[in-house]
């Protein structure tokens, strides 16, 4: 449904995000993690007609979002970070109105409408003034216009931001219900979220796409494996991989430039056991180094509840 | 890092600025090229070029590779897309309404005229008339900024149905004065049309105006406007003021030729005559000269009248001016103003003769010794001379330079005298009418009188300055070799009259301040006595029994006992009402003739002091102006129109007349440009109030309105007193002033306006006045039918106030409109509002 | 539904939303009250002018001219408070995410903005139509003059809005948008008096033709002409601003 392809946007000298790719499939909940400035909401944007990509392309449902933006935009549905809403209306006009911006029409447009409020819960306050709602609410609103024309695919950026937990619950619950019949992808910073509703997380950070992974495996990933680099002497890099991935509680290794990159379970540190079948086979062990930043210390940085400002070191692609 | 980053801001911010300074620089060189004009020298240009081109330069060299990555990739790509695509449509729009723009100047798309009011809509008869143009027309609207739309929007029309014969453009008169004066465009708002040499005119800008003047100067020859002669008219050959050159020079312009006339030579109107023109006459018509006219019109034709107040006779004018008796006692000779000395039967009464030349009022006459010759002296500045035996004029005497006052004949019959305003007596030999070697006399007065002694050996004159240092002198010269005998200023005032003594001694004078002057003809010593200091005398003559006959300024004569020393013993005879001109007496000392101010001539009998006949005979009217009022119904006023008004702009009697007509097509125009004529010394013209059968009067120009008082026509004698001031004789105003008459039936038609000079080269100097124009607009009027041209003037369906509003509605009005109407809608902001407050 | 349907569709949508955000605003009745102020007083001093037979001089014809003269001036003023919020207010709190996002196309928006405050302008239009009421209720006036009158008036109307539309989308600043909207109708009304000052004739007409007094005062108001040149001038001005603002919004896009 969703494709992309090297997608790159610049704004201005500053690179935000670097030859993006992925894919979503019809029906998939996909995640898009990472932390504020990360690039999630410029690829929304780029997605959903807003801005045009620097380089690079993508599709939905087949048509370029940038040459066949028109086409793209009808068919999805999308709530911004910042959930515009017309403050001066009322919740059931603000709906009608984009729903006659999606082009629906008539008294199909009327039942929708009020379809589409029983559904967020917000039917019994379709009178009220949109100025007068909590954010919880407005949250819920926002996900109404993004639904009232059926679209094939949803994006909704940081779609549970501010909420309290009860209000989060109910979004989620939300999420999941018409994510069955949609292509829904969806950004956020917090790990639990991505996790519940997803079928495959795309971590992203500084513009770049660091890991793509189902939950699980992420979850493996970040509660606490190890990985490190091994470089012996006397062995060819991939026997020494052979080697080592014979290793108990060795989970992966490979061979790369940098030695063989060893992943191992969680909570096991295996480097003892690897030097150890180093020495046994008489290889040289030249060096154990630690891989730099796991992914359980990207997602320390990750707030599981608040938003807030992070200093970032360098990450080296995977 | 840090460092790098500074310089880089730095840099941007360099190029930026050298970009944005480039860019003022060569829009300053932009505008300077086209508003001041190329000019090579300019080294501002120069200046501003090179600012423009470093300034652009710098910001490319500064950091070439922004510029490179903006040019390509996406979003360059996109701003080129973005740039080409937004010039493309601006050009796209700009050349639509520029093809719309041509499409509207060609004529080819004209305006939907909403209110079908069919002012910018041409009739066909001008269409079939574009069609069939062969050789171009060029048309110079002459209009002010930004004041030529209208005309614009009818001469596309013209333009756009001529095949492209019809060219126009619009001057600007005072940005192109040099094109102004070529086309001869005195002022804003004339139009003047070309074909080949020859130009018409048209003063306004609507159909009926521009098809006449396409006409005019398609048909090629100018129309011929004849100009009558021999009454004192106007003459296109007169440069001065009063004379009509410009109005020659202007109608010559419009296509019209104006040649004279003399009517009573040819006898009738030529056929060539598109239409005649009376120019302010000061003399009468001749029945003759109306009747040709009447035919004229009769068959069709138009006349023109300009009528002069004062002109033509009547109590206004002069009346009887000047009186003779012949030697013999038989024959009375009258001088009129109407331009006739008359002959009568001093016994009878009956007249005998009336002799026609004088071109104005005929001042004083004299007869020579033997009846068989007169000697007229007239305002035309003229002395003729005239055989009594068949009523023809002999010869003109030449010599005055000025208004000739008196003339006299030598009682030997061998010379003959005038005296007048040039302060000189021109003194001729009767046989030969040359003048007299010694002639002129001269003196340091203007003269009134002169009178021969009554040997006729001496001749004497009287007169007077009456300005400056004024005073009353005598002179006397001896008639054979001209030598002065003798020159005294006798009087304080100056001498209205003079007589010798029946004896020859001495010479009598009276001034105007009533005193009589005695002067020893021998010793030259004269004095004076102060007989009647409040009227004056005026007139002198004498019995032979040295009876003196004294005519007062009021108009009464006292007969005074010979040697009487007051005037207490005067016989006072009355009758005249008004100041006398002349006294003569009778051979035979029984009569006595008083001509009068008042226009009748009186014979008195000195006897029982009774006026034994009255001759009115030179106040019979004007035939021209009795043939408008019974043809046509138009009563040209005995009248001088005084105008408080606007008596600031030139004087009280100089009317400045901004009321016409509105529907008369000659004021029209005039009336709807607000434009204002001026007219120097006018009279009324009315229209009766029911004109004869089929004839249509129509009052063009009116002077103020207002209360009593405002403007008038003054019937009573203004000439003569100082004071104007409206009473229950004179016509109350606004005042109107011309008239023009048709005739449905004979197609005639005739314009009558109460004043000649309007159309004077004084007058037309005037840009601000429309005069001009309206000399323009009435032949154009008069001679309309000669073209078979009929296209009505434009219906502009004016809107009216019908019913204005008083106070009380007004001041509902103006709170409704101002205050309730925004209120109301305040208050329903406010109840929206408060809904939208109570609904959270 | 075809294209065409579509856009008529959007354009109504979004002129519907547009519209009533003014009656729920109270600058809508502030401007409102305003210009019938001004007009109320304009009109009342002409009719106290035609009650009297005239400004101190000579006849004058009732006609409304005196009263729309002055009003087409001081719309430069109005209509700039009408137009500045439409574009900045979505930006400022960004709506226009909304709008760009959704399946309309940029000219949709603005057109439908424009006809918006177009539509709002028509309604005070409509209530001073009361005036000329008083006109025939005192005397005859010239119908095809009041109505040229008045629609020219309508246009110039429209064409002032547009370009009031077009600087509330260059910049999110309202004060901004209002003066670059008062600088572009100053120009339009003072074009030919700079046209007099240049020598070139091309240059002169095209400034003269660029005014508006040349197709509304001297054209429609005082003769009750509709000419194809004038409709040409204010359609195309309207154009003009309408497809600036167009791009300019799209631009965004890019600017983003």
């Amino acid at each position: 449904m969703i494709q992309v392809e090297g997608l790159t946007k610049y704004y201005g000298n500053y690179k935000a995000i670097d030859s993006l790719s992925f894919h979503a499939d019809a029906g998939e909940i996909v995640g898009f993690l990472g932390p504020n400035g990360a690039g999630k909401t410029t690829t929304m944007r780029i997605l959903t007609g807003y801005m045009p990509p620097s380089d690079g392309r993508a599709t939905i449902a087949g048509y370029d979002v940038y040459e066949n933006s028109l086409e793209v935009r009808k068919r999805i549905g999308y709530l911004p970070e910042t959930v515009p809403l017309y403050k001066e209306m009322s919740v059931w006009h603000y709906v009608d109105y984009m729903a006659g911006l999606h082009g629906m029409r008539g008294n199909e447009r009327e039942d929708r409408v009020d379809e589409v409020l029983d559904k967020v819960g917000m039917l019994d306050r379709a009178n009220s003034m949109i100025d007068s709602l909590s954010k919880g609410m407005r949250q819920r609103v926002g996900l109404a216009q993004a639904l009232v024309h059926r679209p094939s695919v949803l994006i909704l950026d940081e779609p549970t931001i501010g909420l309290d937990p009860r209000q989060v619950r109910e979004v989620r619950e939300l999420i999941r219900e018409v994510g069955e019949e949609r292509t829904v992808l969806l950004s956020t910073h917090i790990l639990s979220e991505v996790s519940q509703l997803c079928s495959r997380i795309l971590v992203i950070n500084k513009g770049l796409i660091v890991a793509e992974d189902d939950p699980d495996t992420l979850s493996a990933r970040l509660s606490g494996s190890t990985r490190f680099y091994v470089r012996a002497g006397n062995v060819e890099p991939d026997a020494l991989a052979e080697a080592v991935r014979g290793v108990k509680n060795v989970v992966e290794a490979h061979a790369s430039e940098r030695g063989v990159e060893v992943t191992s379970a969680p909570d096991t540190d295996v480097r003892p056991q690897v030097a150890a079948a180093i020495v046994k086979n008489k290889w040289d062990l030249l060096e154990l180094k630690p891989m730099g930043m796991s992914m359980e210390d990207i997602f320390l940085q990750l707030t599981t509840e608040q938003d807030g400002e992070m200093v970032m070191e360098e990450e080296e692609a995977l | 890092m840090i460092k790098d980053k500074d310089v880089r801001i730095n840099r941007d911010l360099l190029r930026w600025i050298l970009l944005g300074v480039g860019v003022v620089a060569l829009l300053v060189a932009l505008i300077a090229a086209i508003v001041i004009g190329v000019d090579p020298n300019k080294t501002v240009l120069y200046i501003a070029l090179a600012v423009g081109a470093l300034g652009i330069v710098g910001f490319v060299l500064i950091d070439p590779e922004s510029i490179s990555k903006a040019l390509t990739g996406r979003t360059g790509q996109q701003a080129t897309i973005s740039l080409l695509m937004t010039i493309f449509t601006l050009t796209a729009i700009v050349v639509l309404f520029s093809l719309v723009y041509k499409l509207d100047q060609d004529g080819t798309i004209s305006p939907w005229d909403v209110g079908k009011s069919g002012q910018y809509q041409l009739h066909q008869q001008t269409i079939d008339i574009l069609n069939s143009l062969e050789e171009p027309v060029h048309i110079t609207g002459f209009y002010s900024s930004g004041t030529s739309d209208d005309a614009e929007l009818l001469l596309k029309q013209y333009r756009g149905n001529s095949n492209g014969k019809l060219t126009f453009d619009i001057v600007d008169p005072d940005k192109d004065p040099g094109e102004a004066a070529r086309l001869g465009a005195t002022r804003s708002g004339m139009l003047v049309f070309e074909q080949g040499d020859r130009t018409a005119q048209a003063t306004f800008a609507d159909e009926s105006a521009l098809t006449g003047a396409l006409v005019k100067v398609v048909l090629g020859e100018p129309q011929k406007a004849y100009l009558l002669t021999g009454h004192g008219e106007r003459s296109v050959d007169d440069f001065a003021n009063q004379g009509f050159s410009q109005a020659q020079s202007q109608l010559d312009r419009a296509n019209y030729s104006l040649e004279p006339l003399n009517l009573i030579e040819s006898g009738s109107i030529p056929a060539d005559a598109a239409t005649v023109i009376i120019a302010g006459p000061t003399a009468q018509l001749s029945q003759p000269e109306i009747d040709a006219l009447t035919a004229y019109l009769d068959g069709g034709g138009s006349v023109l009248v300009l009528s002069d107040p004062g002109a033509g006779g009547g109590s206004l004018g002069n009346g009887v001016l000047g009186a003779a008796y012949s030697s013999d006692g038989r024959l009375l000779a009258t001088a009129g103003a109407d331009g006739t000395a008359k002959i009568w039967d001093a016994q009878t009464g009956q007249e005998r003769m009336s002799l026609r030349g004088h071109t104005s009022d005929v001042i004083d006459v004299a007869f020579s010794p033997n009846e068989q010759k007169l000697v007229t002296a007239g305002r035309d500045g003229t002395v003729r001379v005239w055989d009594l035996t068949n009523g023809q004029e002999i010869t003109e005497l030449q010599g005055q330079t000025g208004l000739v006052q008196r003339v006299e004949w030598s009682p030997d019959g061998s010379t003959i005298a005038s005296a007048g305003q040039d302060q000189v007596v021109n003194v001729w030999d009767a046989e030969t009418f040359e003048p007299m070697s010694y002639s002129p006399l001269t003196t340091a007065s203007p003269l009134l009188a002169v009178a021969y002694s009554p040997d006729g050996s001496l001749i004497a004159a009287g007169g007077g300055r009456t300005q400056g240092a004024v005073d009353g002198s005598v002179y006397v010269w001896n008639v054979a070799d001209g030598s002065e005998v003798a020159n005294r200023t006798l009087h304080t005032n100056p001498v209205f009259a003079i007589a010798f003594t029946p004896d020859g001694s001495e010479l009598k004078s009276a001034a105007i301040d009533g005193t009589l002057g005695t002067l020893d003809v021998a010793t030259g010593d004269g004095n004076t006595e102060t007989l009647y200091p409040d009227v004056g005398i005026t007139g002198l003559g004498f019995l032979q029994d040295g009876t003196q006959v004294l005519a007062l300024g009021d108009g009464s004569v006292h007969i005074r006992p010979a040697g009487s020393t007051s005037t207490t013993d005067d016989t006072v005879l009355t009758g005249h009402t008004d100041l006398i001109w002349k006294l003569v007496v009778r051979p035979g000392d029984e009569e006595f003739t008083t001509v009068s101010r008042d226009g009748d001539a009186r014979v008195w009998n000195i006897a029982d002091g009774d006026t034994r006949l009255r001759l009115q005979a030179h106040n019979t009217g004007d035939p021209l102006l009795t043939y408008l009022d019974t043809a046509w119904g138009i009563k040209v006023g005995d009248d001088l129109v005084v105008d408080q008004a606007t008596a600031q702009l030139f004087d009280a009697v100089t009317p400045v007349i901004f009321t016409y007509s509105a529907t008369s097509p000659i004021t029209k125009p005039l009336n709807d440009a607000q434009e204002r004529t001026f007219f120097i010394l006018a009279r009324s013209v009315q229209a009766q109030a029911t004109p004869p059968d089929g004839i249509t009067d129509t009052a063009l120009m009116f002077t103020s309105s207002g209360a009593a008082g405002t403007s008038w026509a003054e019937t009573t004698d203004p000439f003569g007193t100082n004071q104007v001031s409206f009473d229950e004789q004179d016509i109350p105003g606004p005042v109107s002033i011309a008239v023009s008459g048709e005739n449905a039936a004979t197609q005639g038609r005739v314009v009558v306006i109460g004043d000649a000079d309007f159309a004077s080269n004084q007058a037309l100097q005037s840009t601000t006045y429309a005069n001009g124009q309206l000399l323009i607009n009435t032949l154009n009027w008069l001679t309309q039918n000669e073209n078979g041209i009929d296209i009505p003037p434009a219906d502009l369906g004016t809107a009216t106030w019908d019913r204005p509003l008083s106070a009380a509605p007004m001041a509902i009005l103006q709170i409704g409109a101002t205050c309730l109407l925004p209120l109301i809608f305040l208050v329903i902001g406010a109840v929206v509002w408060f809904i939208r407050r109570r609904r959270r | 539904m075809s294209d065409v349907n579509r856009s008529l569709h959007t354009l109504w949508t979004i002129f519907k939303h547009e519209f009533s955000l003014y009656w729920i605003s109270p600058i809508a009745y502030l401007v409102g009250a305003a210009w019938l102020f001004l007009s109320g007083f304009f009109f009342s001093r002409s009719i106290g002018a035609f009650n009297q037979g005239g400004f101190g001089f000579g006849g004058l014809e009732p006609s409304m001219s005196y009263t729309l003269s002055p009003m087409a001036f001081l719309l430069m003023f109005l209509a700039p408070a009408l137009t500045m919020r439409l574009v900045s207010d979505e930006i400022r709190s960004g709506t226009h995410e909304l709008l760009l996002t959704a399946p309309v196309r940029d000219w949709e928006v603005i057109v439908g903005k424009w006809l918006a405050v177009w539509g709002v302008f028509s309604v005070f239009i409509l209530i001073t139509l009361l005036y000329p009421l008083v006109l025939v209720w005192r005397g005859s006036p010239n119908g095809a003059q009041i109505f040229t009158g008045y629609f020219g008036y309508w246009l110039w109307a429209g064409t002032i809005l547009a370009i009031g539309v077009l600087a509330s989308a260059v910049t999110q600043y309202q004060l901004i948008a209002f003066m670059i909207g008062e600088g572009v109708a100053l120009f339009l009304f003072l074009a030919d008096t700079a046209g007099s000052l240049v020598n070139n004739t091309l240059i002169s007409t095209v400034l003269t033709q660029l005014t508006v007094t040349q197709h509304y005062q001297n054209s429609m108001l005082d003769r009750g002409l509709v000419s194809a040149v004038d409709l040409a001038y204010f359609i195309g001005l309207s154009a003009i601003a309408l497809f600036l603002a167009t791009q300019t919004l799209n631009m965004r896009r890019w600017r983003a």
